[in-house]
């Protein structure tokens, strides 16, 4: 009994960490290694939106990847409550809602951002692309490994591995992880520019490029975690295949991480490249 | 950095602002030909407009000949951007203007000028 209370209190302070971390302040250190990364100086009054903005973009992604962790951690807190029904919840739709939630998490910071042109609108005369603010490289990785996961838990479906069942899991979660990325990217290109040039703009490309990844960091990790699921259901006789997949599925999380959080991205630098 | 802007205080309907803060770009070259113009949507979104509005503009300048819309490819700044008549009949008076002044500082008259056209136009000076 004690124990079960250990792993439930684990799972929660893992929650409230991350709720804590996601919520913290932006601090001058912060917004100037941001700066950095993304080769660009702000004027001190824009520092203040930068850092506001990346606090608002960080709480909301943050808070969905939270609300997947107590998603997933549920067995654990059924297990206090009601242990024979814990097992119900222990399932592969319960262990992968926190990535599905951070897909949705980092598609939403970018969708509730709207900026209302006030007094003469003014607009560049540049055509924006989706490769300015991402490597397409990493969308095309998410677009294979979204077409193997599918393919492979539709195979798994058919065949005889004893958690069949939970296919759509793996055929959704590829599903999710294409069309929040695709369409996250698309709004991400697409929403109106804050300002048509100097720092304002500048500021608004960074931002764009800063959500850009952490959408593509969120739709590989599903999408690898998904096609390691459907690679378990298709070759479950063969375990080498599905440990394979389960440590490109690891690996994953690390580009995300490195994606969303360091890697360093120039909007200027990479238009210059290709036009 | 090239921009448009758009005043809703204007009489002048924003579609028509558009289209000719564009027609100007394009024909005094500050757009390239071949330059990929933004997305109706993108533009449209910069502008708060209605993406109708910017369609509008697009479809009056690939009328003109000043771009070539693609479908999907997007719009792209005329290779060799056709003047329109209107166009071509100011340059045309201009060009004449130039001339016949030229020729009356050094004396001439008006049938001058016509006899020195005929006279070239049958007798082309050979190309350098």
């Amino acid at each position: 009994m004690d124990g079960d209370w250990i792993q439930a209190g684990v799972f929660l302070g893992v929650v409230a960490l991350v709720v804590w971390r996601g919520s913290r302040a932006v601090d001058d250190g912060a917004v100037h290694r941001w700066e950095r990364r993304f080769s660009v100086t702000l004027p001190d009054e824009l520092r203040a939106e930068a850092a506001r903005r990346l606090r608002r973009d960080r709480v909301l992604r943050t808070s969905a990847i939270a609300a997947g962790l107590l998603a997933a951690s549920s067995p654990a807190y059924m297990n206090l409550v009601e242990p024979e029904r814990s097992s119900d919840l222990a399932n592969p739709a319960t262990g992968q809602a926190w990535l599905l939630a951070a897909a949705l998490g980092a598609l939403a910071a970018e969708m509730l951002v709207s900026h209302i042109p006030a007094g003469p609108r003014r607009a560049a005369l540049v055509r924006r692309r989706v490769g300015d603010y991402v490597g397409l490289r990493w969308v095309w990785a998410i677009g294979v490994l979204a077409v193997v996961a599918f393919l492979a838990a539709t195979v798994g479906a058919l065949g005889d591995a004893p958690d069949r069942g939970w296919w759509w899991v793996h055929a959704g979660g590829a599903v999710l992880a294409a069309a929040a990325t695709g369409y996250g990217l698309q709004v991400v290109r697409d929403r109106a520019m804050a300002a048509p040039d100097g720092p304002g703009r500048d500021l608004d490309e960074s931002l764009r490029a800063d959500g850009a990844h952490h959408l593509v960091g969120a739709g590989l990790a599903l999408a690898a975690a998904s096609a390691a699921g459907g690679l378990g259901l298709a070759f479950h006789s063969v375990p080498a295949v599905g440990a394979v997949a389960q440590l490109v599925a690891l690996m994953s999380l690390g580009t995300w991480w490195t994606l969303a959080r360091s890697a360093p991205w120039s909007v200027r630098g990479r238009r210059l490249a290709t036009t | 950095m090239i921009t448009v802007t758009v005043d809703t205080g204007s009489p002048v309907p924003p579609f028509e602002q558009v289209r000719a803060q564009l027609a100007e770009a394009i024909r005094t070259g500050a757009l390239d030909p071949g330059t990929r113009l933004p997305t109706v949507r993108q533009l449209a979104g910069d502008l708060g407009l209605a993406p109708n509005t910017v369609a509008r503009a697009y479809r009056s300048l690939d009328d003109d000949g000043l771009v070539d819309a693609d479908g999907r490819r997007g719009t792209r700044v005329a290779d060799g951007p056709t003047p329109s008549e209107a166009d071509l009949h100011r340059l045309f008076t201009a060009a004449a203007q130039r001339y016949l002044a030229e020729v009356r500082r050094l004396g001439g008259t008006l049938s001058d000028a016509h006899e020195r056209l005929d006279t070239v136009a049958d007798h082309p000076p050979p190309s350098t």
